[in-house]
């Protein structure tokens, strides 16, 4: 039972990783209603920022704001340039979204190359528990996923700006009817979707090797994650984010890690079968 | 003595109307897509007047409200408050001073009473919501005993006051109140008529009112204006809508 605290402690590594991945695609998925299948470019995008911005000699911290600003200008233009024709219709989205992340993967190949390039971790050695051994660099991981979901639910809940995203996402035209800009606000939301993308690629980038495509091996995890969550709850997409992590990890402690992810798919699976609105949406009237 | 229009020249009778308009609507078309809903709608609304919008079903009495509104495209005429023409947004005409409680309420259901009130002062200086708040509290004291629960568990009564008391924390100059009496028992009925009077009067708002239960129009709308096919067929004071005219084009 000694694989036990190193399989949770890594399962809440992984969960953190998987919730800033996620949580902006709550935004634009949950409460934008737009299906972007361009969010993996996003993270993509928050890693060449933050790998350019390092080179530049920037400090990591001020290298993954950039990387978050950069992120959000980039969705904005593309809100702007191209998704507010398409709201409401599922289909026009879908393509749109797309041909947006094909674009931006072919800007990045061409900037860039398909060239691998690394970030060094900005924080090195590790954090003792017990006997057990753990990079310091996933507890700065793990504080930022908190401090993100806190930020995010702060500006959703006690602002002026995230209550007026939240009533269009309830009813489009009576906000219009009450005086809010919506066009101004879904700019705003999509821009934020997106940089909270750009920022978990600016964080998962010493982890990974930045690269054009990298964005797209988290589209999926994203989308899984928002949905058994509940769509458009950011409490629910992390705590969608603990259990598959937790569930992924501690079974792949006991049996083979590839049988650990097809369970809990399953699992997944199941829990859309019984509650389609994910585990923790509200029940409404 | 009530007015039956002819299709055309809807505009030289409304210029006839008495008193200061605060809205005027000239030769007025919309529709939904290549669709036409109206066709050349004239009429105007006075100060602190209410107005009676009737028709049977179907022939633009929302359309009418939405367009408005902007929610519709404005494809003919033109719609000023106070001389001046509206916005061709929604968003600017809510800023203009006027506020819309559509059919159906369409409350924030997933946000408290309290959200879903202050969502409409949304644009007021912080120093004067609560002012706004306690006035239109007074107004629809049910509600204060409710403000922190969710707007979508409401009944349907007190979600049709709360759309009402929502509309008038805009602190509008003229209300546009869809059926605001559909779907809702009698003695909230009673409620919301007296504050329909009430709110006449002391805030000096003039309401546009589309209402099929014809004994709540007559007993509180000033004028009414009949709808048929798009067009404003006959209008006049309320005290002139005749048993011949609700038999003609009220009646189904």
């Amino acid at each position: 039972m000694a694989i036990l605290p190193i399989q949770l402690m890594n399962g809440l590594f992984a969960a953190s990783v998987l919730l800033l991945v996620s949580i902006g695609m709550v935004i634009i998925f949950g409460n934008m209603n737009v299906v972007n299948l361009a969010h993996g470019e996003f993270i993509m995008i928050g890693a060449y920022a933050v790998w350019g911005l390092c080179e530049l000699g920037l400090p990591f911290p001020f290298a993954a704001i950039g990387a978050f600003a950069l992120a959000a200008m980039v969705g904005a233009l593309c809100e702007r340039l191209v998704i507010k024709r398409f709201y409401a219709r599922l289909e026009e989205t879908l393509l749109a979204t797309y041909a947006i992340s094909v674009i931006l993967t072919q800007i990045a190949r061409l900037l860039f190359s398909s060239m691998k390039k690394l970030v060094s971790l900005p924080v090195s050695g590790g954090f003792s528990i017990g006997t057990l051994v753990f990079p310091a660099y996933n507890f700065v991981v793990i504080a930022v996923a908190v401090f993100v979901v806190l930020f995010v639910c702060a500006l959703f809940y006690k602002t002026d700006l995230g209550k007026k995203i939240r009533a269009i996402r309830q009813n489009r035209q009576m906000a219009q009817c009450l005086g809010i800009n919506t066009a101004v606000t879904d700019t705003i939301s999509f821009g934020l979707g997106c940089g909270l993308a750009g920022l978990a690629g600016a964080i998962i980038a010493p982890l990974k090797i930045v690269y054009p495509a990298m964005g797209s091996a988290y589209l999926m995890d994203s989308f899984s994650t928002v949905v058994v969550g509940g769509v458009d709850s950011f409490v629910g997409t992390a705590m969608a984010s603990g259990l598959i992590s937790e569930s992924t990890s501690v079974l792949g402690g006991f049996i083979n890690e590839i049988h650990a992810q097809i369970i809990v798919l399953i699992g997944i699976v199941l829990v859309l079968r019984f509650r389609p609105n994910g585990l923790f949406s509200k029940e409404k009237r | 003595m009530a007015t039956v229009m002819k299709n055309t020249g809807d505009a030289a009778a409304a210029a006839s109307e008495t008193g200061h308009p605060v809205l005027v609507a000239t030769d007025v078309s919309s529709g939904y897509g290549f669709g036409r809903v109206l066709h050349g709608v004239s009429f105007h609304v006075s100060a602190s007047e209410i107005v009676a919008l009737i028709g049977r079903n179907g022939v633009g009495k929302t359309t009418l409200l939405r367009t408005i509104m902007a929610l519709n495209r404005l494809d003919g005429g033109e719609i000023s408050l106070f001389g001046l023409p509206l916005p061709k947004a929604t968003y600017a005409v809510s800023g203009t001073g006027i506020a819309y409680v559509p059919q159906g309420r369409d409350i924030f259901s997933d946000f408290t009473v309290r959200e879903n009130l202050l969502m409409g002062a949304h644009s007021s200086k912080k120093k004067e919501i609560p002012a706004i708040l306690e006035r239109v509290l007074s107004y629809f004291p049910a509600l204060s005993s409710h403000l922190n629960r969710c707007g979508g568990v409401l009944s349907g009564g007190q979600q049709q006051q709360l759309a009402i008391g929502r509309a008038l924390m805009t602190t509008p100059r003229l209300l546009l109140l869809d059926e605001p009496t559909e779907g809702i028992q009698p003695n909230i009925v009673s409620q919301i008529a007296e504050i329909l009077d009430r709110i006449r009067e002391e805030m000096k708002i003039s309401i546009i009112i589309v209402e099929q239960n014809l004994k709540f129009a007559m007993r509180h709308a000033d004028r009414f204006l009949c709808m048929q096919k798009g067009r404003i067929v006959v209008r006049g004071n309320i005290d002139e809508l005749t048993d011949d005219i609700i038999g003609k084009y009220l009646k189904v």
